[in-house]
């Protein structure tokens, strides 16, 4: 019976879970042997493992390796080795690091002459670039895939392109010859095929004159502000200021600037954000976000000038969060348009925005914010521990970084807040909580998420509060009905048929007569169809839409009644579920529930409301011991804490004094308790002697 | 995957044992809506079961509602011989294609035959069984209650449930019709100091018999008495006493009407008075309750002697002389007519009431806080004093609304 005790156990009292161990960045130090034994040993296992591994890491040089792992490239030994020695002269990093593929020229001789060189070097920097990226058990399946018939055949490209990944990540300084930098720039942008990469040479018009080469990405930078913010300074004013300076006597001008490399910088580029880069990983970085990157024969700095000009959709409308009081603008798929769109509302100088960069093969920019004065801390830096681990080759998308950042994937229940309202966001930063967005996409994540979140629409704030409670309170109407009407539509007729009063039993009754199937048949064929419905409108282009709606009506319609497939009232049940389902203010929320119906109407078909009930017995239990960020899914209601009245119901605003107990603030008051001056002091109970 | 795994051998484990495995379409029941028993002619019973048929009276899929026809084809009855009430239903399922339901019977009509000997062991399958609910009515049938269920043809509805509900709900609005449904019966049956009433109920007599044309008050009629033409084939008025389940008597329709006001169940009714200065005339009252009666019970020398009050109020609604009896002055001399009149009522029922010795009135209620303990109470046999109890009861009658219209002036 041990299996029962567990299962109660299970279900009466979870334990708390340790928070996993903090990712291992730099896991290229990993000992591969380490990772292949397997790990099925839960979540013990490997953290114990890892902090095995920790304590290992120092000693991972390449000399302690074993067997494959010893003949470990020289190249990547070497890779590392500029690393740590950060002062090693860049062009030595170069000559010897291998971007020598560049030199070659013609990629057919470069690919060559690798296979014929370094073959036998190059099969383990496949391997150890394998178990670089992955982590754990992919490991031995990228290992397996490394001897696939495509990559032998184009083994010269694979180490083409694992060089230049190897260079970037260990971030080699730049030459200072310009004809290096720029050869090792055409092999990074495999520039005479890729030709959005361009390299634009030009002369710096001073006297003596510098050549210099510009380097962008043609269509995400502003051609205009690159013509008149670098060009033609650069080029055709770049001695008149110098001249201008002479004639004023102020011979000093040489001495202002440390070097030439300065002078550009400070006197010669009229751009408004301008970087200095040292090594190719971040021009290349910048670069591919729209900046242009300036260098300068003789320098082994570039310069990255703020040249962006990506196109992108302008503000408009909320598509999914409509309200009709209330702010009409939405996110954009610009990052940072929607961090001010934030700002715009907070305009507060503790506002935070942080950026992070997630992902391996093409960095995107994320950035949370967060008020500095109220957050917790300890929120704000888990939100980062978090996005900080993640690794993945495409996680663009607000869901999918989503899906690698919520604590429990396999529930039903979405664990972060997702909006596309500013306002929305702006509201629960001022709350104590951390926003994540994600760069190209008009979604934002608000962390952490309750229950009672995913049913409130910011409109219920917009309204006065009676009215906000009560188009609450017709949502809570309509989850239910969204959730349960089909079960208990199955339950009642099938196992309750007394809960009917007679004239709509006998009623439903002859309207049944000629209907073939039992009820929970029909239900499902009801309901599959409706979903069918439902899915097929989302996908349908619009030209044809409307085809959609007149089949539609017709399987949900009196054709099915006429056709003796379904009972009249029937149709009503799922019409009225339908709306329920529309009236849940969260997407993802709204899916879940979509989902759990079918479960609920099973149940009901297998034990009536008795089988219903035990399913909202355990789905109140998933609900309860669920977190989302380390607060319980269903606060402030299970566990009990303290909270303004707003949420389940909505309060008056003037009661909304204090934040959230569960996100811990700094600051707990969010307004005085008299936050209308113009009441007489005192005339409030309460209030009394307070001046 | 532990989780779900473990959750969805929960939702197994929890439902198996406990599951119903009853699944029935609503299609598959034949719904029984009244239960009639007799005493059988070859068995101990006669039961009859009405079953409503649903596609008559909801129009099966899309097809014409049934027109009625007279309400012809609503329901079906089918009578059985039996021993006891619930292997009736097992014999029903031998004639019925569908598994007859009781879930939603609105009656248990008795016939009165049966009732004079006694249906109290029918009553313990009744309140034991599951299908069976408390709301239903004990109604007493004149003659068989058989014929009285084939022939109680409803009239306004298709639905014979509907009708049989509805007809009980008269005892809202009138006081001629007892409230005691089964739950009520049962208790009341069941504890001394108090006895049920059960609706009496009749086929329409054949020919109406008219007797003179003298003035009666139409509280004196009861079912199977009521003169009248048209309408529907069933009637319900007065009552059938009860005590230890078995039937003692008939009240008429005024005397269920001081029954419920004892009960605390009346709610409204119009009495017709006849006017103290032209006696051929009516004034037309509505009475209601204004407070709960007030009962004292006094016991000296072993027998109870009870003080009765009766408080009521009401509107004038007619009055049919002219006089201007809704004057300040004038209103006492109609509060007192009525007020007379109400006494004859209740004297009348208390008469009855000690006649059958059966408590309807619930005197014993307020008797019972003078005992301490219920072994007292029991031992004082209330049933057995009761009959020879001095009851006074006094009526208190208030003129509340004199109508629209305030100041009368004859028709000239």
């Amino acid at each position: 019976m041990s299996w029962l005790r567990k299962l109660a156990k299970y279900l009466l009292y979870q334990k708390p879970e340790e928070p996993s161990t903090t990712f291992m960045a730099g896991i290229e130090d990993r000992p591969v042997k380490d990772v292949r034994q397997p790990g099925a040993k839960g979540a013990k296992g490997a953290g114990d493992k890892s902090a095995g591994w920790r304590e290992d890491a120092p000693g991972a040089e390449p000399g302690t390796r074993e067997g494959k792992k010893r003949g470990r490239t020289a190249r990547a030994r070497k890779a590392r080795g500029g690393k740590k020695t950060g002062e090693t002269p860049a062009p030595d990093a170069v000559e010897s690091g291998h971007p020598d593929t560049g030199d070659n020229g013609s990629e057919a001789t470069g690919q060559r002459g690798m296979q014929n060189g370094d073959d036998v070097a190059k099969q383990p920097v496949a391997g150890g670039k394998n178990g670089n990226n992955a982590a754990g058990q992919a490991v031995a399946g990228e290992k397996n895939e490394a001897d696939s018939a495509v990559r032998e055949k184009y083994a010269g490209q694979v180490a083409e392109n694992q060089a230049i990944e190897e260079m970037l990540r260990a971030k080699t300084k730049l030459a200072y010859d310009l004809e290096e930098n720029r050869r090792v720039l055409t092999a990074i942008f495999r520039v005479p095929r890729n030709k959005d990469a361009v390299l634009r040479t030009l002369t710096i018009g001073t006297d003596p004159p510098f050549r210099a080469l510009l380097v962008f990405i043609d269509g995400v930078v502003n051609s205009q502000v690159q013509n008149l913010a670098i060009l033609q300074p650069l080029m055709l004013f770049s001695d008149l200021k110098a001249q201008a300076e002479k004639q004023n006597g102020q011979n000093g001008s040489a001495g202002r600037y440390k070097d030439f490399f300065d002078r550009v910088k400070e006197a010669l580029v009229p751009n408004n954000q301008v970087a200095v880069a040292d090594n190719y990983q971040k021009v290349v970085n910048d670069v591919l976000g729209g900046n242009s990157a300036l260098f300068i024969d003789g320098f082994n700095q570039a310069l990255l000038l703020e040249t962006k000009g990506w196109h992108f959709r302008s503000i408009s409308p909320p598509q999914v969060e409509a309200v009709i009081r209330g702010p009409q603008e939405a996110f954009t798929e610009q990052i940072r348009i929607n961090t001010s769109l934030v700002r715009k509302i907070i305009q507060r100088p503790a506002l935070v925005t942080e950026f992070i960069k997630i992902g391996d093969v093409s960095p995107m920019q994320c950035a949370i914010m967060y008020m500095a004065d109220l957050a917790n801390p300890d929120l704000v830096g888990e939100v980062k521990r978090r996005l900080e681990s993640v690794r993945g080759d495409y996680l663009q998308e607000t869901g999918l970084l989503e899906q690698m950042i919520e604590d429990s994937p396999l529930h039903l229940m979405p664990q972060v807040l997702t909006t596309e309202r500013p306002d929305r966001v702006a509201a629960g930063i001022m709350e104590g909580k951390v926003a994540v967005l994600v760069n190209g996409n008009p979604f934002v994540m608000v962390v952490p998420c309750t229950f009672f979140d995913l049913m409130q629409s910011p409109e219920d704030a917009y309204i006065r509060w009676p009215l906000g409670t009560f188009i609450r309170i017709i949502r809570y109407v309509g989850l239910f009905l969204a959730l349960l009407l089909p079960a208990h539509y199955v339950a009642i007729t099938a196992f309750h048929q007394e809960f009917i009063p007679t004239d709509l039993l006998l009623a439903m009754t002859g309207a049944r007569e000629k209907v073939p199937f039992p009820s929970i048949v029909e239900i499902l064929i009801m309901e599959a169809s409706f979903e069918l419905i439902r899915e097929a409108g989302i996908r349908i282009p619009g030209t044809v839409g409307t085809t959609l709606g007149i089949v539609g009506a017709l399987i949900l319609g009196q054709a099915a009644v006429a056709a003796n497939i379904v009972s009249p009232i029937l149709i009503i049940v799922v019409a009225v579920t339908a709306i329920g389902s529309f009236a849940i203010p969260n997407y993802s929320f709204s899916l879940s529930v979509r989902v759990l119906r079918f479960v609920y109407i099973f149940l009901a078909s297998l034990s009536g409301l008795l089988g219903i009930l035990v399913g909202f017995f355990i789905h109140v239990g998933f609900m309860v011991s669920l977190r989302s960020f380390g607060v319980p899914f269903m606060v402030p209601a299970a566990p009990v804490t303290g909270t303004s009245a707003n949420y389940f119901v909505r309060g008056p605003v003037w009661q909304q004094e204090t934040r959230p107990d569960y996100v811990d603030p700094l600051q707990r008051r969010y307004q005085p308790e008299v936050s209308r001056g113009w009441l007489r002091p005192g005339g409030r109970k309460g209030v009394k002697g307070r001046k | 995957m532990k989780k779900a795994l473990s959750a969805i051998l929960l939702a197994v484990l929890l439902l198996s044992p406990a599951g119903c495995y009853d699944y029935s379409e609503p299609d598959e029941k034949a719904w029984v809506m009244a239960l009639g028993l007799d005493k059988g002619r070859q068995n101990v019973l006669t039961v009859t079961a009405v079953i409503a048929v649903p596609k008559n009276i909801a129009g099966g899929g899309g097809g014409q509602p049934a027109s009625g026809g007279g309400g012809q084809g609503g329901f079906i009855t089918v009578s059985l011989e039996t021993e006891t009430l619930l292997s009736a239903l097992e014999l029903l399922n031998a004639v019925m294609d569908r598994k007859a339901d009781l879930s939603h019977n609105k009656w248990f009509v008795f016939s009165r035959e049966l009732a004079e000997e006694g249906i109290g062991k029918y009553f313990a399958p009744i309140a034991r069984f599951y299908q069976f609910r408390r709301t239903s009515s004990v109604i007493v049938c004149q003659g068989r209650a058989e014929e009285f269920l084939a022939k109680g043809q409803p009239k306004l509805e298709d639905n014979v449930g509907k009708y049989y509900e509805l007809m009980h709900r008269g005892w809202r609005y009138t006081e001629f019709i007892p409230f005691d449904n089964f739950h009520h019966f049962y208790i009341k049956s069941s504890s001394p100091g108090i006895e049920p009433v059960a609706v009496l109920a009749a086929l329409e007599r054949k020919s109406p018999v008219y007797e003179t044309d003298a003035p009666k008050t139409m509280g004196r009629y009861q079912a199977g008495r009521i003169p009248r033409e048209g309408g529907g084939n069933i009637e319900i008025m007065g009552g059938a006493v009860f005590r230890a389940g078995k039937m003692l008597g008939t009240l008429n329709g005024d005397q269920v009407g001081v029954q419920k006001m004892f009960n605390g169940t009346f709610n409204r009714t119009i009495v017709d008075l006849p006017d103290p200065e032209h006696p051929d005339q009516y004034i037309i009252l509505e009475v209601e309750p204004r407070q709960a009666p007030e009962v004292r019970v006094q016991i000296s020398d072993g027998y109870p002697r009870i003080t009765a009050s009766l408080k009521l109020e009401g509107d004038i609604i007619s009055i049919q002389s002219g006089v201007n009896y809704t004057r300040p002055e004038r209103l006492p001399d109609l509060e007192r007519a009525v007020e007379e009149a109400l006494l004859e009522n209740v004297n009348n029922t208390v008469a009855k009431s000690q006649e059958l010795g059966a408590d309807f009135l619930g005197f014993g209620l307020h008797a019972k806080k003078l005992f301490r303990t219920w072994p007292e109470w029991e031992a004082y046999k209330w049933e057995e004093k009761y009959p020879l109890a001095e009851v006074t009861v006094n009526v208190d009658y208030r003129i509340r609304r004199s109508g629209l219209l305030h100041e009368m002036e004859p028709l000239q």
